[in-house]
């Protein structure tokens, strides 16, 4: 028993300690935030939000109404988890210190609380295969989930079953009958011993050695000697429906298991499983359990759009990672969606973005690749608030994205646009991305700006130059138009591709058609430099996104981005 | 009773609700059902890196309007005109044809392809001025707006190109004139009329995007114009948001008079009548002065956005 104890009491400092380390996180630096956030609270208090909050606290935090209007089936999952883990925690893991002295006639083995254990146990199970089946079944949630989600729905089944297999090992055990009837059936006559092993093989299941005799008088008279001793402890077997079943598949390797003491490493194996768990929960989704309460609170406080600017804002962002539980909502309603289907960049995906976004915050190591699909994912990103309005943790994603765009543009990796816009060149990529699988066909191809038909019939007019509202902005711009768009049509067709997508020119077209509408010879030139611009980000993947973090050709002239 | 798929685009829900609400108040006013889509980004903002990323996009809402049954209404001019150029393209590339429906194919939606290519695709516009007509508008007008120039604001996208977007005469339209027209309110010539506004360079090319800006809101003040008229979510965006206090260091050029943007949908509501908790227009200085002024009487309209 010490040694459990010890555990417990190593698991729970691991606990304390990992979500001190997390709530230091948000507040820090402390002098600045900590002030902020009580003088937000206390301003929300008592400005009208209170009601928000209780109502949040209610509808949101305990009954999680606002997930139940998104997805009924991901409501059901979720609050069949959170009722049944909650009533074990209560009633069953917390049973020395508030079942035991606050119910006198407490015993686990009788009803309800037998049967509640095992209703808890049973929605525990149910929920996690639930949200198994999802995330199998919905493609995108099955390729955005990773080990963490996998290992926390499996020591979830683990707990609960390891501790439905020690109930039912120990129901089979013989060993654990002889050490109740020495207990509770003081000095027995050899034939009532026989007779109580009779009704117990019966009714609960339990496996003897020499099997106890089967005739009904034998099982009667063991059922009114059991009913006086064992009873008052013991409610029928059918109330724990779901040991029940157990304990009748495993009857035939009963004896096995006996030899193996099954009973007795279950046990410890349920106890050390919940104590990993005590002890991984500041370190992996399960914090939500913490977390996502006061995320939910702050977003009833705060308000939906909640304040820009601020440390409490600030505070609020830095919690977003610790709250997410990665159930990938935002992910599957995200509005860019298809971009991350065609570009099979996992940073345009919300929940994979934050992880990204903050492991850059963080200053954790990132490969140049992960630095700029960051950047990719970042502006890839229509800012369309979706991704807020759903996220059941109450994280204000918006207000991440908005916040981490412009950081992203002031110290890189910057929007692949903007860093394009200054290249000279981009390096070409190395041989082997040309083996690499597409999932966009050919789009890395030139189309239009590859084939002399498109340029054939121009006769270098200059019309599109002249209706340019852009080369018209010479005079309030300078330094951005290097090129007309007719010369970059000759480039283009004299094969000067890369030159013609270093200009800036094809980055500042404002996409306004007019050089397309007004050519006498149907020349597509903004189509041509929507492609230009289109084979530059695809050859910028293609060379992963090298150094998209240096500054390029720098010119502070130019606008925000150059 | 007609009936449109509701496309708002991507930028409304958090930059400009009130836009939204306006848009639904005046087209209840007209007796006409706006669906909700299950859809924000019509692919034009990934334009520029991918033509598959974005055709894919536009495919999805296209294909979601045609299994709902109706035609698409978007109150955006990039969505129009980009899901116009994507439906074209389909129709004449095949390598786009084979490369998108393999994506949307591995998505797990076969017949995407299909749908989205008998969907159609409508503007605010051209539904407010062909698909009802200018009658209906004038006889819900209730409100009087004579006394009020509005430079109408055409843009680019709904535009050109014209011969795949199908929207009005490339240069010389009179969808916008029309409505406003039929509304009561007069329209400004304003030259500038189909010029870019400047917002697809915001955030790539700050000066120069206020650089056009400013160029169209010198020559609207300059036709004598009391307010600007946007039919675009983007457009309004700019007018709206990035004032001349965002004007960064180095911006050369004359500095434009404050020249108020209010949505078509605004002042629609403005002229049926309509409450101005129904449009929302409680947090727009520009819109308020316009209602209150022509509600209470009082100031001379013109006056009141003048100093607005």
């Amino acid at each position: 028993m010490t040694v459990f104890r010890l555990t417990l009491a190593i698991a729970l400092c691991v606990l304390v300690a990992g979500s001190v380390v997390m709530a230091a996180r948000w507040f820090s630096p402390a002098g600045r935030r900590l002030p902020a956030c009580a003088s937000a609270f206390g301003r929300a208090l008592f400005r009208g939000r209170f009601l928000a909050m209780s109502r949040s606290l209610i509808l949101e935090i305990l009954l999680q109404f606002h997930v139940l209007r998104q997805s009924p089936v991901r409501w059901l999952a979720h609050f069949a988890i959170f009722a049944g883990f909650f009533g074990l925690f209560f009633m069953h893991a917390l049973e020395p210190v508030l079942s035991r002295p606050y119910f006198p006639d407490y015993e686990p083995t009788l009803d309800p609380y037998q049967f509640l254990r095992n209703l808890f146990g049973a929605m525990v199970l149910l929920g996690a295969a639930l949200a198994l089946v999802r995330r199998l079944a919905v493609g995108r949630l099955r390729r955005i989930s990773g080990p963490e989600d996998w290992l926390a729905l499996g020591l979830l089944f683990a707990i609960i079953l390891s501790g439905h297999l020690f109930d039912a090992a120990k129901t089979l055990s013989e060993r654990s009958f002889d050490r109740m009837a020495a207990d509770y059936l003081p000095s027995p006559a050899p034939e009532e011993l026989e007779a109580v092993k009779a009704f117990w093989a019966a009714s609960y299941g339990s496996v003897f050695e020499t099997p106890p005799p089967k005739d009904p008088q034998t099982v009667e008279a063991g059922k009114e000697l059991s009913d006086a001793s064992c009873a008052m402890c013991h409610a029928p077997a059918s109330s724990a429906f779901v040991t029940r079943p157990m304990v009748l598949a495993l009857q035939p390797i009963a004896p096995e298991m006996e030899r193996l003491r099954a009973d007795e490493w279950l046990h410890d194996a349920h106890y050390l499983l919940f104590f990993l768990f005590i002890a991984w929960l500041p370190f992996s989704k399960f914090r939500h359990i913490l977390t996502a309460p006061v995320s939910l609170l702050c977003r009833a406080a705060a308000g939906i759009p909640g304040e820009a600017g601020g440390p409490a804002a600030e505070t609020r962002r830095a919690m977003a990672l610790d709250a997410c539980v990665h159930c990938g909502a935002c992910s599957l309603v995200c509005s860019v969606g298809p971009s991350y289907e065609a570009l099979a960049d996992p940073a345009v995906l919300p929940s994979e973005k934050l992880k990204s976004l903050f492991a850059y915050w963080r200053g954790k190591p990132q490969s140049v690749r992960d630095r700029g699909r960051l950047a990719e994912g970042s502006f890839t990103c229509t800012a369309c608030y979706r991704c807020s309005r759903i996220c059941p943790c109450g994280i204000d994603l918006q207000d991440l994205w908005l916040a981490s765009k412009r950081e992203l543009n002031e110290k890189g990796p910057k929007d692949p646009y903007v860093f394009l816009r200054g290249r000279a060149e981009i390096p070409p990529p190395p041989v082997e991305t040309l083996m690499r699988p597409r999932r966009m066909g050919a789009a890395h191809l030139p189309r239009l700006t590859g084939d002399p038909g498109t340029f054939a019939p121009c006769v270098q007019c200059s019309t599109c130059t002249s209706v340019c509202p852009v080369t018209a902005a010479l005079g309030a711009s300078p330094d951005d138009i290097d090129a007309s768009p007719h010369q970059i049509m000759n480039l283009v067709r004299m094969g000067l591709r890369d030159d013609a997508i270093a200009t800036r020119m094809v980055w500042n077209c404002v996409t306004c058609y007019k050089c397309q509408e007004f050519c006498p010879q149907g020349i597509k030139v903004a189509d041509v430099l929507f492609e230009l611009r289109n084979l530059a980000h695809a050859r910028l993947r293609d060379v992963d996104f090298q150094d998209l973090g240096d500054p390029p050709r720098t010119d502070a002239a130019t606008g925000r981005g150059a | 009773m007609k009936t449109y798929a509701y496309f708002p685009g991507c930028r409304m829900a958090y930059f400009i609700p009130r836009y939204g609400r306006a848009l639904r108040a005046v087209f209840d006013a007209l007796g006409v059902t706006l669906r909700d889509m299950d859809a924000t980004c019509c692919g034009f903002p990934s334009r520029h890196q991918s033509l598959e990323a974005s055709a894919l996009s536009a495919v999805d809402v296209l294909a979601r309007a045609a299994r709902m049954g109706y035609a698409i209404m978007t109150p955006c001019k990039c969505c129009f005109g980009h899901m116009k150029i994507i439906q074209a393209s389909l129709r004449d590339d095949a390598r786009l044809r084979r490369d998108v429906g393999a994506l949307a194919r591995r998505s797990g939606d076969r017949e995407a392809l299909d749908a989205a290519m008998s969907a159609d695709c409508r503007h605010l516009l051209t539904v407010l001025a062909r698909d009802l007509g200018p009658e209906v508008i004038r006889k819900r007008s209730t409100v009087s707006l004579s006394g009020l120039t509005v430079a109408a604001h055409y843009g680019c996208h709904a535009l050109r190109p014209s011969d795949v977007t199908c929207f009005d005469d490339p240069i010389y339209p009179t969808v916008f004139e029309t409505v406003l027209e039929a509304a009561g309110a007069a329209c400004a010539p304003w030259p500038q009329r189909l010029e870019c506004c400047g917002n697809p360079l915001w955030g790539k090319n700050d000066r120069l995007a206020l650089a056009l800006m400013h160029r169209k809101l010198d020559g609207a003040a300059a036709s004598g114009a009391d307010a600007l008229a946007t039919a675009c979510t983007w457009c309004q965006m700019q007018f709206e948001g990035i004032r001349l206090d965002e004007r960064p260091p180095g911006v050369v050029g004359t500095y434009s008079p404050k020249i108020p943007s209010v949505f078509l949908a605004e002042l629609l509501g403005l002229a049926f009548g309509l409450a101005p908790e129904a449009l929302c227009l409680c947090g727009d200085a520009a819109a308020m002065a316009l209602f209150s002024d022509h509600c209470q009487g009082g100031r001379d309209l013109p006056e009141i956005l003048k100093h607005g």
